[in-house]
């Protein structure tokens, strides 16, 4: 368990706002090449870790697993006078949790910034009241205008800063654990995977531009060009304003895909897999489950037959994001016994 | 200077002490001025006064800075082991979605949680601002008796956050409104001082300068000045004529805020200390925020009451931003109005 914390940390702690995963990127290649015949990274940033199987007669079936790397950010719109920064999301954002909340801006370096206040002996009555949306927000990078002007373009990105830290029992809270979660589950189960030594190809990949477009899957699964693909996500975690209905208990296993974006016969397998392990999972019936990346691999060439499994994961979006380390063991070992079974497919 | 200033403010910034809680903040004080004074007591409300003695037949002052910062009172645990929570002192219900704090004396990890913005867009209601009463700390406990083994109803909870010095000139930590005020009153009773000096770092300023109340009687000052940490209100935008206080601009002056009239007579003799040290100064905005100076200048049959403040941005939220500048400039005003103070042949 010390291992799964101290790679999620790392995992949480890197940044990797879409379209600039270059810091995450380097982090998650480490973390695979052990458990990888080949570990290269496409022209998009997306890593793609290369386990060959077993299987002797050529062509050897193959599996894409899918986890994305990349995280909600802000994106810098304009520098106003006084060098305070204005911004827009970069994938979907509460604005309402951004007020007090600390930022690293990715200028020509890394800059420490702080989403500004005003103190409540300022405000009116109907202010504290008003919910304040991104045109009015802005970031204080506690410097003179000129060195502001120097260090940061529009255009440049901005992550929240989270503070990674193990809560009780098997909990832990960090940013961005949508989706490091489904990269670290999906870095164990290869681990495991490497030691069954599987007869299928192994195509594992953290991906770029999830939270925008779902342009790193599209270019992973043309480029691998699977049988078919499981997509590791996160999903919703049941809190006292996140009912049952909603989303999805923490410590009861990941979540399975059901709906559009998934095929029944990879569900079917899935499910069996944790009922052979004894590896515990809740189902998630919605339209799309499993995200962008799921929809566009589904999509991608003739169809391929995707599942999804998802962590469920409180406060997405946030830099507090809650997960369980239990769930995300669950699902990489769930991910291993399917793999290690596949024999033939359909 | 500088140094000894961000060491003491540091370790200040860090500690706990929501209102009623200044416990762990008290001690982190008491270890750091004991050797320096002539007599330390906790009175019944929690404050730490301190004397120090002075040269023979000198005046005596009074100075008050507070201990305790805004935070959150745990009232009730759900029986699925998340907290609800009360606010203790002035917080904006805006700035608390989403931030990391500690609970309670053993400093319980946790987090204020949120529903994620894509269950939310559904039914338009990231356009409410969520209120406190509303929200929960998520310790990741399994259900109300899990979260009994470490958690009481009754405990508080601070803002996480820890003090950082940002390498540009500028500080960054939570409770810097008033560990700053902590910091100056700690650093000065380490001096020669040319008068009889009795430091009040007081208790529950947040929730209506309280400790201030029994502490004015107790110390019955004649002249006394709070030390404190005031907002800085240069914000983009603010289209008012005066911006409140300026970062950079110096030590902040009253001549009137909610609590008080500040006392003219001491106020010229602040400012004459400051123009003859060369140091800048600005006044804040009148008519806004109260200190303990104004519950302490009513104390007994009346005292000279002025404050002296550090400017900082985003007091009262999960971070707030010092220049180190101000921090200095203030603490050499304060060392200059002590002077000044004890040389004055003040009317009766």
């Amino acid at each position: 368990m010390d291992e799964l914390i101290s790679l999620l940390q790392k995992l949480s702690e890197a940044s990797g706002p879409p379209g600039s995963e270059g810091d995450i990127g380097a982090v998650v290649k480490e973390a695979l090449t052990p458990f990888a015949d080949e570990v290269t990274q496409d022209k998009f940033g997306n890593v793609i870790a290369h386990l060959r199987g077993t299987q002797t007669c050529e062509p050897r079936k193959k599996i894409l697993l899918a986890a994305h790397m990349d995280e909600v950010a802000l994106i810098i719109t304009r520098i106003d006078e006084g060098g305070y920064l204005r911004f827009a999301e970069l994938g979907g954002l509460d604005p309402r949790i951004l007020l007090g909340a600390e930022v690293t801006v990715h200028g020509r370096k890394p800059l420490h910034g702080f989403v500004g206040t005003k103190a409540p002996h300022l405000q009116t009555k109907e202010e504290s009241l008003r919910v304040m949306d991104f045109e009015e927000l802005f970031i204080d990078l506690a410097l003179p205008s000129e060195e502001v002007e120097k260090q940061v373009r529009p255009g440049d990105a901005a992550t929240l800063i989270g503070c990674f830290t193990p809560l009780q029992n098997s909990l832990v809270s960090g940013k961005a654990l949508d989706d490091r979660a489904g990269v670290a589950a999906m870095i164990q189960a290869l681990k495991l995977l490497k030691r069954d030594s599987p007869s299928w190809d192994i195509y594992a990949v953290a991906t770029v531009q999830e939270e925008i477009s779902g342009l790193g899957a599209l270019a992973s699964t043309w480029s691998s060009v699977p049988d078919i693909a499981v997509i590791l996500e996160t999903t919703y975690g049941t809190a006292p304003d996140v009912s049952e209905r909603e989303g999805f208990d923490l410590d009861q296993g990941p979540a399975l895909g059901m709906g559009m974006t998934v095929h029944h016969g990879v569900t079917r397998k899935l499910k069996e897999a944790a009922q052979k392990t004894g590896i515990s999972y809740q189902i998630e019936a919605g339209l799309y489950p499993g995200g962008k990346d799921a929809v566009v691999i589904q999509l991608a060439k003739e169809g391929i037959p995707t599942g999804v499994l998802s962590i469920p994961v409180r406060n997405m979006h946030t830099p507090v994001e809650v997960a369980s380390l239990e769930d995300i063991v669950g699902t990489a070992r769930l991910m291993a016994a399917f793999v290690a079974d596949l024999k033939e497919w359909p | 200077m500088t140094h000894r200033l961000l060491e003491a403010l540091e370790a200040f910034s860090n500690a706990l002490g929501v209102s009623g809680n200044e416990g762990e903040v008290r001690e982190t004080i008491a270890s750091r001025i004991r050797p320096h004074v002539d007599a330390l007591e906790t009175d019944a409300l929690g404050n730490l006064i301190a004397t120090k003695k002075g040269p023979k037949d000198s005046p005596s002052l009074v100075l008050s800075a507070h201990m305790d910062e805004v935070g959150f009172l745990i009232t009730h645990i759900e029986k699925s082991g998340f907290l609800r929570f009360a606010k203790a002192g002035g917080i904006d219900d805006r700035v608390i979605l989403a931030k990391p704090v500690l609970v309670g004396p053993k400093r319980i990890p946790g987090v204020i949680g949120t529903k994620p913005i894509h269950l939310i867009f559904q039914k338009e209601g990231h356009k409410k601002v969520a209120k406190a009463e509303d929200l929960y700390i998520d310790i990741g406990a399994k259900d109300r008796e899990d979260a009994r083994r470490l958690v009481e109803v009754g405990d508080f909870a601070a803002f996480a956050t820890r003090f950082q010095d940002l390498g540009n000139g500028f500080v960054k930590g939570k409770a810097l409104d008033d560990r700053l005020g902590c910091t100056l009153l700690a650093l000065l009773l380490e001096e020669d001082l040319p008068l009889i000096l009795t430091a009040v770092f007081s208790t529950q300023e947040e929730v209506g300068l309280r400790g201030a109340a029994v502490a004015g009687f107790r110390t019955s000052p004649q002249i006394m000045l709070a030390l404190e940490g005031t907002f800085a209100g240069d914000f983009p935008e603010e289209r008012d004529v005066s911006r409140a206080a300026v970062i950079g601009r110096g030590p902040v002056l009253t001549h009137q805020d909610r609590s008080m009239i500040g006392d003219p007579l001491l106020l010229e003799t602040l400012i004459a200390a400051a123009e003859k040290e060369g140091i800048p100064y600005q006044f804040k905005r009148p008519l806004l925020g109260g200190t303990d100076a104004g519950r302490m200048h009513l104390s007994r049959s009346g005292a000279r009451a002025s404050v002296i403040a550090v400017p900082a941005r985003y007091i009262h939220a999960p971070v707030a931003l010092v220049k180190i500048e101000d921090v200095v400039n203030t603490y050499r005003l304060a060392k200059a109005a002590i002077q000044a103070i004890a040389d004055k042949d003040w009317p009766s």
